[in-house]
């Protein structure tokens, strides 16, 4: 073709005079493209803020980490290479604020000189580090602070030691908002947590060394060093760890995030599709003259096709824009979950790719009628035929373009097929079910709906079966939409009625822990006195993985194709052992021995995803290292937990038999019966047993509820934009149809109908089809969720009545009204105009 | 080189329709002269439209051919008839058919940009100062009247310099005076370019100004006279 000056120009011009009609179409991507962009523009600001704060996070080049003392030879290894270096001691304990008389568990972190070697602890007054040394000093976590009201030269204490506090902590190293709400820091000098008297033998510890160096491990040599110190359960960290860390937890929450945003681009791009199809019908008579004229097929194909990628140019780059925006606001919704102050970037990677996936879906799902264009016979100038549809190949060759860009899409957030498939089957399921309803409703209209009813009801129900009806393309996007709405509603509500603790009744409201084996019948002693109740007292031992089906963990990890996640691998494992197990703990495979003694292997009991991450079901074999002697086990139960009130509660169970001697301490469950008598025990275990660390229901309901707010928080906002974008699609796709029905609104107008009746006539249309979308749209909403709290969250979904009943009315009146409301602006328009014009 | 513009042999025309076949047309032919001004005329659905629409190699014959300047339309591709129009073909439609996102002078052009020609804005400039708008050359169609609209349509048809000119009901839609207006410029342009000019009408007064008259009835040619000269 010589001529594509001229097919530029046309397609330009085109899209110039109906740029109104075109630009309320494209607007349901953008919001789609905004959220890919703006979460895309906020992992590469992230993963640049962490690259260039990295050695700060981690507070040194290596971090050696063990729950023992590191020994001569192993502090040789380092010594080699190190120029600086400090120490950190980290555990959790109970700090007591005896002026209020008020105790809160934080996590204690003893440090030395120098810490941290790169880096710095933000406190309130600011530098306070240094001082921090000098004495008797402790920092303590502002929020902690403003709890207890506590004020700088106010006396803390940590076990049996009396600290004066000299300020704020504002964020703790490499900490995020998070983790200090579930165990505040408090910083103490290292050189006085002796007299703290906390550090019993069996504590849990983390001692970490902090090395400053010049010299540079090769990777080879690091894996080799880190291989040996693991058989040792010495981990060693390097900045590039760190900064891995940090970034696979935040591709987590991008991948999620933009699963999301890919929703509603899909949402989006089915509303751009239903519109250009339709606009292409109104174009008919346009296409048929060029075609007399002497257009050849392919011209008409590549006017239409340039002007539909003008438009998702366009709509990308307001998208990109938006996102922008958008990324701007995700620091100050995820600020708790972060560890470094993210500044705003513009991402290339994020320009590029709301390019791409704005020009790739809209011509993915427009490619179809697009064809179906060069299809338009010249001699509808002449006698208007309007059953102009692509050919079968073209609809499924784009429906397979489709699949493909959905598949890698998906695979690209999950990283794995299952995920992708997963996915893909899953919104293809919503697609097919929701189409069927649609053509089973026209259906049974068609053959139900005679001269029973007044005119304007039999009108307004026909134009949901009759040609040209928009009944496929409204049902979806009403129903998808809806759909999306209602799951997250539905999910949201359950899983925050899942963490919220039962308060009432007799049900447990203080666990004890870290309780050692020489202390323990003492310690319930005390309780007893107190007239506190023994409702669970659980040994706990401590160990690692140590193979996987004979497979070691070293192999395990240095196996690319392995899907086993690192966590898995490197954790250490509070396990416990008994001889039954709790109404908690329901059996689902395999059979459960009480005692070891009664069979000729070792059983281990997992939890159900536990045992899904591990890849192993039952009569399999899972080796331990506990505290150095690696135990092999096999898989004779799978457990699926309920975690629904306070209780010790383990992935891992062995029964009796096995670990009786393994050294271990304990944790104890009870009811106290009010906030006074909880106090007055408290007050008296901590003076008497200073390592023991109490948490109470009160403190878990505060802290549990803080994270949730901001998880709430961010899931709104999600929320938001896929309400927004169903909002704009919706409004698109009934504006839409507004063009489908203006001939026939034009005619009835013409031969008399007053306002009044095609008014009625719209109303009954948009009503159905809005009642029929948001009713198909909230069941799968449910089924979706129960099938998600089933198999992905594991708890049992109670679907909120009236949240539900009102999402179902207000979209169906949403539909109703944006129907009307854009019909009535036909009866505005000038006859003539409309007459002229077709 | 053939002597007709076009050639229609006994030509057929069938819909079929949920197991029905409705014949349209039936065992039609004539020639048609180059330079020869022809009305097609007939009652409503005496099949005047679809033999025009046959005759421009809009729609496919059920049987028989059509030859316009010697050429086979049954041979030829869909792409390929697209270029037979362009190259040698007007058209003039009862409902203007000018495309709306285009300016009345866009419009005149589009034939000749079509083909890629460069001087397309010169000629058009001069066709539409010869239908006399020339002042409404950047107005868009739904800001131009019935009879602006059909005399910007005239102009395009005369664009690519047409050997044969399709006109269906070119005066249908418009009035009485305007009327005249439009058929007045039609013959002198056909006139002055020595177009082949084929009409299907129902205006009698219209058909008279042709110098020939094909009568249809239930889709079969119940007349063809020739007239010597213009009356």
């Amino acid at each position: 073709m010589s001529n594509w000056k001229w097919i530029f120009k046309m397609a330009i011009k085109d899209a110039i005079q109906n740029k109104s009609r075109l630009l309320i179409y494209a607007s349901s991507i953008v919001l789609g493209i905004a959220s890919l962009v703006a979460i895309q523009s906020f992992k590469y600001s992230l993963n640049e803020k962490i690259n260039s704060e990295a050695k700060g996070l981690l507070g040194a080049d290596y971090v050696v980490s063990s729950r023992i003392e590191l020994d001569g030879n192993q502090i040789a290894i380092f010594d080699t290479l190190s120029n600086e270096k400090t120490y950190e001691s980290s555990f959790a304990s109970m700090l007591f604020y005896s002026e209020n008389q008020a105790f809160r568990l934080v996590n204690v972190k003893a440090v030395a000189d120098k810490y941290p070697l790169y880096g710095e602890v933000e406190t309130e007054p600011l530098g306070l580090m240094p001082q921090l040394l000098e004495g008797n000093n402790a920092l303590v976590d502002k929020t902690i602070m403003l709890q207890l009201d506590l004020h700088p030269g106010d006396s803390i204490n940590i076990g049996k030691k009396k600290y004066q506090v000299i300020g704020g902590i504002v964020k703790a190293l490499g900490s995020n908002g998070i983790a200090a709400a579930v165990a505040p820091p408090v910083y103490i000098p290292l050189n006085t947590l002796a007299e703290t008297g906390i550090l019993q033998v069996g504590s849990r510890v983390t001692r970490k060394t902090f090395f400053k160096t010049d010299k540079q491990f090769s990777s080879e040599s690091l894996s080799a060093l880190k291989k040996v110190l693991e058989d040792e359960s010495i981990s060693l960290a390097s900045v590039e760890d760190r900064k891995e860390n940090l970034k696979e937890f935040f591709n987590y929450l991008n991948n999620f995030l933009n699963l999301i945003g890919f929703i509603s681009l899909i949402l989006g791009s089915i509303g751009i599709a239903s519109s250009v199809s339709i606009y292409l019908k109104s174009k008919n008579s346009v296409i048929a003259t060029l075609r007399c004229i002497g257009a050849k097929s392919n011209t008409i194909f590549w006017i239409y096709f340039i002007e539909v990628a003008i438009i998702a140019l366009f709509t990308s780059i307001i998208g990109i824009g938006i996102g922008f925006l958008i990324q701007r606001i995700l620091p100050l919704l995820l600020q708790d979950f972060l560890v470094v102050d993210v500044d705003f970037m513009l991402a290339p990677d994020a320009i590029i790719i709301g390019l791409l996936v704005g020009l790739i879906t809209t011509i993915l799902f427009t490619i179809s009628p697009l064809l179906a264009s060069k299809n338009i016979s010249p001699i509808s100038a002449i006698n208007v035929s309007d059953n102009i549809k692509a050919g079968r190949s073209v609809k499924w060759l784009s429906r397979l373009g489709i699949t493909l860009f959905v598949i890698i899409f998906a695979f690209s957030q999950t990283g794995t097929v299952t995920g992708a498939l997963s996915f893909t089957v899953a919104l293809g399921l919503v697609l097919l079910v929701l189409t069927g309803i649609a053509w089973l409703i026209a259906k049974i209209l068609k053959s139900k709906v005679k001269n029973q009813f007044s005119y304007t009801v039999k009108q307004g129900l026909s134009n949901i079966f009759r040609p040209n009806n928009q009944t496929q393309e409204l049902t979806v996007v009403i129903g998808l939409g809806t759909m999306m709405i209602s799951l997250l509603v539905f999910l949201q509500s359950n899983l925050i009625s899942e963490l919220n603790v039962a308060k009432e009744g007799d049900q447990p409201n203080m666990i004890m822990f870290d309780i050692q084996e020489n202390q323990l019948e003492d310690y319930k002693s005390l309780m007893e006195s107190e007239g506190l109740p023994l409702m669970d007292v659980s040994p706990i031992i401590a160990m690692r993985l140590d193979s996987i089906k004979g497979i070691s963990r070293s192999e395990i990890k240095n196996d690319t194709l392995s899907e086993v996640p690192q966590y898995i691998l490197n954790r250490e494992y509070r396990v416990s052992y008994r001889n039954y197990l709790k109404e908690e703990e329901e059996l689902i495979d395999g059979k459960f021995i009480s005692d070891k003694s009664t069979v000729d292997y070792n059983p281990v009991y997992l939890e159900k995803r536990m045992a899904n991450q591990m890849e192993v079901e039952v009569g399999d074999e899972v080796s331990f290292n506990v505290q150095g002697i690696v135990m092999k086990c096999t898989v004779s139960g799978i457990m699926k937990l309920t975690r629904n009130k306070v209780q010790t509660s383990f992935n891992i169970i062995f029964p009796s038999g096995m670990l009786e001697e393994v050294p271990k301490f304990y944790a104890i469950v009870t009811r106290s019966k009010d906030e006074i008598s909880s106090a007055a025990f408290q007050n008296n275990s901590l003076s008497k047993y200073p390592n023991v660390s109490i948490v109470d229901l009160e403190s878990i309901i505060s802290t549990v509820n803080d994270v949730i707010d901001k998880i709430k928080l961010v899931i709104e906002f999600l929320s938001l934009i896929a309400l927004i974008t169903g909002f704009l699609v919706l409004i698109g796709t009934v504006r839409n149809s507004k063009y489908q029905r203006l001939k026939d609104t034009v005619l009835l107008r013409t031969l008399g109908a007053s306002s009044k009746q095609i008014g009625k006539i719209t109303l009954i249309e948009y009503f159905v089809l809005g009642i029929i979308g948001s009713s198909v749209g909230v069941i799968l909403g449910i089924i979706l969720s129960n099938l998600l709290g089933v198999f992905v969250f594991e708890i049992n979904i109670t679907i909120p009545f009236v949240p539900a009943i009102l999402i179902l009315l207000s979209t169906g009146a949403l539909v109703t009204i944006i129907g009307f409301l854009s019909n009535r602006s036909i009866l505005k328009t000038k006859l003539i105009e409309v007459i002229r014009a077709s | 080189m053939s002597n007709f513009a076009l050639q229609v042999q006994n030509i057929s025309k069938i819909y079929s329709n949920e197991n029905r076949e409705i014949s349209i047309l039936k065992n039609i032919q004539f020639e048609i002269e180059k330079g020869e001004t022809v009305s097609i005329v007939g009652p409503s659905g005496s099949g005047k439209s679809t033999l025009l629409g046959l005759s421009a190699g809009l729609d496919e014959t059920t049987s028989g051919e059509i030859a316009i300047m010697g050429k086979t339309l049954n041979k030829l591709s869909e792409d390929e008839k697209a270029k037979l129009r362009n190259d040698h073909v007007g058209f003039i439609f009862q409902n203007f058919q000018l495309i709306p996102s285009l300016s009345a002078l866009d419009n005149i052009m589009v034939p000749l940009e079509l083909q890629g020609g460069k001087n397309a804005k010169a000629k058009a400039l001069d066709l539409i100062d010869r239908v006399g708008l020339l002042d409404r050359k950047d107005h868009y169609p739904n800001q131009l009247s019935g009879g602006e609209q059909q005399r910007i349509a005239i102009a395009r048809a005369f664009m690519n310099d047409p050997e044969v000119l399709f006109a269906d009901e070119p005066t249908g839609n418009l009035d009485g005076k305007t009327s005249d207006n439009v058929e007045s410029l039609l013959f002198d342009l056909n006139t002055e370019k020595g177009t082949t000019l084929i009409i299907v009408t129902h205006d009698l007064d219209l058909a008279e100004k042709t110098k020939r008259i094909i009568r249809l009835k239930s889709g079969e040619v119940e007349s063809d006279v020739k007239k010597t000269s213009h009356e």
